[in-house]
């Protein structure tokens, strides 16, 4: 047996690691094995025979990196996959972690408007960022904002596109709050205004730091994107937000979510990494029942996150998780929808489309379907935090 | 009647919707439905439609969903025949009492566990957010009431699950642009035809590949298949492949970055901003293909090799492509599965090459 070695590495000097899913081929097409491998660090080593071999790894952004190699009887051999410059390269590799890139490929168009001093770009802390968006969402002009935290935008001066991107993280806004306390970022594209809620306190599990947000807004086009600087959930939210939940299971192993189950240090990461998990048994395809019942715990011991009970209540709708009580799992999935609408919207989009879904199919509560009919035209299915956006009324 | 039956037994039912021809909307011959939002006919519609079914019933196959039925409905400005297995009807047309009805049909046809759906409409949608609308040839009719000549996808599409079918595949070739209709629509967005109930089990595969990404536009051409059509039917043709239990397949996730790929290729050249975008993704083998797959390969040529005078060869134990000069940046060309040798050759008798494996969904080749 030889020694593959695969790493991936930027060219462009970053240094920010995460966590990729890469698939090593035989060039038949056979998969002979799947293993993650960080960004900018050492290679993962695969034990395989002689042959030729492709290694490839599908980024959230939609790039695919590829290379091969021959390897003989002994020895080692390497195939480095390279994430090289590209026209967006003034947003790194962070970049790659969503789908920023497909999304804000379009021609440069004017400036919108001139904004107002203070109003360009508007974030402050509120208490509870969950029931902030929603009052957000019934009048965007008229939300009164505190202590605006302004990072100062680094405006790119090689683009096609007008953009800015702003870095929230410690040390200022991210001083380790409450759960659901946060700030509502907010920002404007002619008469579409945009809000997206970044919470405080996401510890990453690799270095126990608090992470850093991104935000990015095309000037050009009004996107906005998100990206949590967590090497291994910055993956997970780009692949969920993509769609590819196949793809976040990977990035997403067992070990982390234990680690974020059973010693409650981030309950943002563990409802993402529910998030795929629930997707995954939606789709009938998972390894193991066990992590249900952490979702359980998520709901009880965070009961101000909305997400975690959107989540169990799509567990119980389904029949996949047992019901504590002695009413049927419909009443049961009712009730925890119901108690995440009262807590008002939910961090992730996944979570906004899981709720949409429950409650249509439920289909008891006509007041509460409407409002989460009317939350679901407004959010942006493809950001991982909840994005919304709201036409300012003529 | 616009139903193409294919011998007995479980396998896949099909339901191809086309509507071009909307009578209240700009161009049309009914009263103008004030607020059209710019909306026109689609001459693209209706090729479209009869590109996917002929697709469906002479080239698909699948070992465990053979085509089953076709349901086919166009709506066009002229009356449209279709033949498929010999077999010549006058298509039906997609207005709203026919679409509800026709969809119940498809649902029976379909119910059973190991049988397959697979939807496909082209025509004119509407969005906002999460909620997709599409609209069909009534649309607007009706002023007070226009959305009652459309379907409530996301409701439709939650609706399927009552569906013993485990395997279904829809394709929406649509705008998915806000619109304020629905954001003012008091909680309405057409007809779902079908009524969300009890999630069933075991669970179903469902994925949607919408042609637009929210908020954004889907092009059609004059008289001719829609871009996002046209790059699917590429796609399922070889580039939307991956290997499953030793046989090569169309899956729903190579499907779409296949997609992503062609689509920017065949919009490119043309003012036209349009990307591909996928929900509810989860893999199975949609077509399985008779060999290996055909790969698009794009190479693009740096210095010293002159374009104008170079020849460039792709060279593999199986195959040999040849491109005289001019060379075109990039040269595209369509290859087997395999180990390559790309080459550029000039008339001095130099020559550079790299070596390149090329496989699904798309292979970029640099050289020198």
């Amino acid at each position: 047996m030889s020694d593959l070695l695969i790493s991936i590495n930027a060219l462009d000097g970053t240094t920010s690691q995460w966590l990729v899913p890469t698939t090593v081929r035989r060039l038949d097409g056979d998969i002979v094995k799947q293993i993650d491998v960080t960004t900018n660090a050492g290679p993962e080593r695969v034990s395989v025979g002689s042959g030729t071999y492709l290694a490839e790894a599908y980024l959230p952004s939609g790039e695919l990196l590829r290379g091969s190699t021959t390897v003989g009887d002994t020895g080692e051999t390497s195939i480095r996959l390279l994430l090289s410059p590209s026209p967006h390269e003034w947003l790194q590799t962070s970049a790659r972690m969503t789908s920023t890139v497909r999304l804000t490929s379009r021609p440069a168009m004017p400036a919108a408007v001139d904004f107002p001093p203070g109003a360009r770009t508007r974030a402050a802390r509120v208490p509870h960022i969950f029931s902030a968006l929603r009052v957000w969402l019934e009048d965007p002009r008229n939300v009164q904002l505190r202590s605006p935290i302004l990072p100062q935008p680094l405006v790119p001066s090689y683009s096609d596109m007008l953009v800015e991107r702003f870095d929230f993280g410690p040390p200022g806004a991210f001083t380790g709050g409450p759960v659901g306390s946060g700030i509502l970022f907010i920002s404007r594209h002619f008469t579409t205004w945009y809000a997206v809620a970044l919470p405080f306190g996401w510890v990453t599990i690799d270095n126990l730091g608090e992470a850093h947000f991104e935000v990015v807004i095309n000037r050009s086009t009004g996107a906005i994107t998100t990206v949590v600087q967590d090497q291994r959930f910055g993956p997970v939210l780009g692949y969920l937000a993509d769609g590819q939940s196949a793809l976040a299971a990977r990035v997403l192993d067992r070990q982390a979510m234990e680690l974020l189950a059973e010693k409650l240090m981030n309950p943002f990461a563990a409802a993402a990494g529910g998030y795929v998990l629930v997707q995954r048994a939606l789709a009938g395809i998972e390894t193991s029942p066990q992590w249900r019942n952490w979702i359980r715990n998520l709901s009880n011991w965070f009961p101000t996150l909305p997400d975690g009970w959107i989540l169990r209540g799509t567990l119980l709708l389904n029949g996949l998780l047992a019901n504590d009580a002695a009413d049927d799992s419909s009443s049961a999935a009712h009730e925890c929808f119901r108690r995440a609408i009262t807590l008002g919207v939910p961090l992730f989009a996944g979570g906004v489309r899981l709720l949409l879904t429950g409650m249509m199919t439920l289909a008891e509560d006509d007041a509460a379907i409407a409002w989460v009919r009317r939350l679901s035209l407004h959010v942006e299915p493809h950001q991982p935090f909840t994005t919304l956006r709201v036409e300012e009324p003529q | 009647m616009s139903l193409w039956t294919f011998g007995q037994g479980d396998g896949a039912h099909a339901l191809v919707i086309g509507v071009g021809d909307y009578p209240s909307l700009l161009g049309g011959t009914a009263p103008l439905y004030p607020q059209h939002g710019g909306m026109t006919q689609l001459t693209s519609a209706r090729p479209s439609a009869q590109a996917f079914a002929d697709w469906l019933t002479t080239q698909y196959q699948s070992a465990t969903a053979p085509l089953r039925s076709l349901e086919l409905l166009i709506s066009d400005a002229i009356p449209v025949n279709y033949t498929a297995a010999g077999q010549t009807q006058t298509v039906e047309r997609a207005t709203s009492a026919t679409v509800r009805k026709k969809v119940l049909d498809w649902f029976q046809r379909a119910n059973t566990q190991q049988n397959r759906a697979i939807f496909y409409f082209c025509g004119h949608g509407v969005a906002a957010g999460l909620q997709c609308t599409l609209l069909f040839e009534d649309f607007g009719t009706v002023q007070p009431a226009p959305l009652s000549g459309a379907l409530d996808f996301t409701r439709f599409h939650l609706g399927m699950d009552q569906c013993a079918a485990r395997e279904q595949m829809f394709f929406v070739d649509a705008c998915r642009a806000a619109s304020p209709m629905l954001l003012y629509s008091a909680g309405y967005y057409g007809d779902p035809v079908l009524t969300p109930g009890k999630p069933t089990s075991p669970s179903r595969k469902p994925p949607v590949l919408y042609a637009a990404l929210p908020n954004a536009v889907a092009y059609g051409r004059t008289n001719q298949s829609s871009f996002f059509t046209e790059a699917l039917l590429k796609a399922v043709h070889g580039s939307g492949a991956g290997k499953i239990a030793g046989r090569w397949s169309i899956l729903p996730s190579v499907l779409y970055r296949s997609l992503s790929r062609l689509l920017e290729q065949a919009v490119a050249g043309t003012s036209v901003i349009q990307a591909c975008t996928v929900d509810h993704l989860v893999d199975f083998a949609i077509h399985d293909l008779s060999g290996d797959p055909d790969v698009p390969v794009s190479v693009d040529c740096q210095p010293p090799i002159n374009l104008a005078a170079d020849r460039l060869i792709a060279t593999s134990p199986g195959a040999n492509r040849d491109q005289p000069p001019p060379v075109p940046k990039p040269w595209c060309v369509d290859l087997p599965v395999g180990q390559y040798r790309f080459s550029a050759s000039s008339p001095a008798g130099t020559s550079v090459y790299v070596d390149e494996i090329v496989f699904p969904p798309y292979t970029d080749v640099v050289l020198p």
